[in-house]
């Protein structure tokens, strides 16, 4: 037993693996397949170059595809650290920050300027703004 | 290593603490009734007017003196005693079971000797009826501001089950969200593939085998990043494969060294003080932890960064 603690694992719970989400990363997985196999396709087949259509128009479409095969991703690796990996809490060491030092704890809010004037403001125009 | 809680919002029921000769005191001299009594009025006038209970903070609060607290502040209005000390066993036990503190929890001794104890390999935290907190490590830290909710009425405590507590080391899963990491491959290998592809193209179009117009360079500049991504998403899942099972070992090591899960508790703590609790015991977990902590110490200065 020792009083170092960092770095002890505080909480390992397995992944939640819903079955929302197992049928969702398959469809985003069969999606950023046939994304990226139009897209490599089209490329190599000279879309872009107008050497295969006639019209330089594919470069657009190309561009579309990859932004498309990257966005893909994007959500593809979104759901899976949700999802598919374990919830792990580690102890850390909480460093002081600038405000830990320069900061008193009355003035942790800081000071208004307009005296609650742009709240107000908020506050009629947002319906879900802070009480 | 004694600790009992320093920051100005856990210490307002400890502050208020109902100790039993004091509260007697105060009965006393409620019946003893005339100038006493009066004095007590005056100076709980004199101290509201002094002080302005709207913006009271810690600053205030080390200003006051004793008698000036006791004055003002009525000690009936936090719980203590046993009520205080169930409260806050349900809560600890509420919070282990969520995940949110790891410890075991243990209610030991009877009367007086009435206290809750909270202990993992890392520190140990014990609860006194009077709400008074001693211990080290993490645990203290997450023990304290609960002391001070659980003492406040109006705060619920929820409810659990009996058995709530650390999971058995064997229980614990290993490999789990393997589904994700096979879909995963399954992206990186058609993003790896059509790297591969877009790079062969490139090859084929540099010895005049295939004709893509004037796109060669960006074919390849694709191809690379492709492969790229492709091998990022592979390391990724090697990553996470790998780390799931060391974390996994670990939890369950750290589990058993607090004997999760099992009847006895571990060796390091000393069995005979948890059977009668009170001072005997705290006394007890007070040395236990201050001779691993020399240990520690002794086993050289490994960690530096620590900085404590």
């Amino acid at each position: 037993m020792s009083d170092n603690s960092y770095g002890a694992i505080h909480r390992y719970e397995p992944a939640r693996e819903s079955t929302v989400a197992a049928i969702t990363i398959v469809l985003l997985s069969i999606m950023q397949i046939v994304l990226v196999g139009l897209f490599t396709f089209g490329l190599t087949a000279g879309w872009a170059v107008g050497a295969a259509t006639g019209t330089e128009a594919g470069n657009v479409l190309l561009g579309l595809l990859l932004a498309g095969v990257l966005i893909n991703l994007a959500f593809i690796l979104l759901l899976y650290r949700k999802e598919f990996l374990p919830d792990v809490m580690v102890v850390k060491k909480r460093r002081r920050k600038w405000e830990d030092l320069y900061i008193e704890e009355d003035d942790m809010y800081g000071e208004e300027i307009t005296d609650g004037a742009v709240d107000k403001l908020k506050r009629a125009v947002y319906p879900y703004y802070k009480k | 290593m004694a600790n009992s809680g320093d920051s100005p919002p856990t210490d307002a029921p400890e502050m208020s603490e109902a100790d039993p000769e004091t509260e007697g005191d105060a009965g006393r001299r409620a019946d003893d009734g005339g100038s006493e009594e009066l004095s007590t009025e005056e100076l709980r006038a004199r101290v509201e007017e002094q002080y302005d209970f709207e913006e009271f903070g810690a600053e205030e609060m080390s200003e006051m003196s004793v008698e000036e607290w006791e004055a003002v502040f009525d000690p009936d209005s936090w719980l203590t005693g046993t009520e205080l000390l169930d409260r806050v066993e349900k809560e600890l036990r509420g919070n282990v079971q969520r995940r949110e503190v790891f410890a075991v929890v243990e209610r030991v001794g009877e009367g007086d000797d009435d206290r809750v104890v909270a202990y993992s390999d890392e520190g140990y935290v014990l609860v006194r009826p009077d709400g008074t907190v001693q211990g080290t490590g993490t645990i203290l830290r997450d023990v304290e501001p609960m002391v001070a909710l659980c003492s406040m009425e109006s705060y619920d405590v929820p409810e659990v089950g009996e058995d709530a507590g650390l999971p058995h080391p064997d229980s614990v899963a290993e490999g789990s969200g393997d589904f994700g990491n096979r879909m995963l491959q399954v992206v990186a290998a058609a993003t790896m593939l059509s790297g591969v592809a877009f790079v062969v193209v490139w090859l084929g179009s540099v010895v005049g085998a295939i004709d893509i117009g004037f796109a060669g360079a960006i074919v390849l500049t694709i191809g690379i990043l492709f492969l790229i991504v492709g091998g990022f998403l592979f390391l990724t899942v090697a990553n996470a494969r790998l780390s799931d099972r060391m974390r996994a070992e670990q939890y369950r090591d750290r589990l058993r060294a607090v004997g999760a899960g099992s009847e006895g508790r571990p060796d390091f703590l000393p069995d005979e003080a948890f059977e009668t609790g009170g001072r005997r015991l705290e006394e007890a977990m007070e040395r236990v932890h201050r001779e691993a902590l020399e240990e520690t110490e002794a086993d050289g200065e490994l960690s530096g960064d620590e900085g404590r």
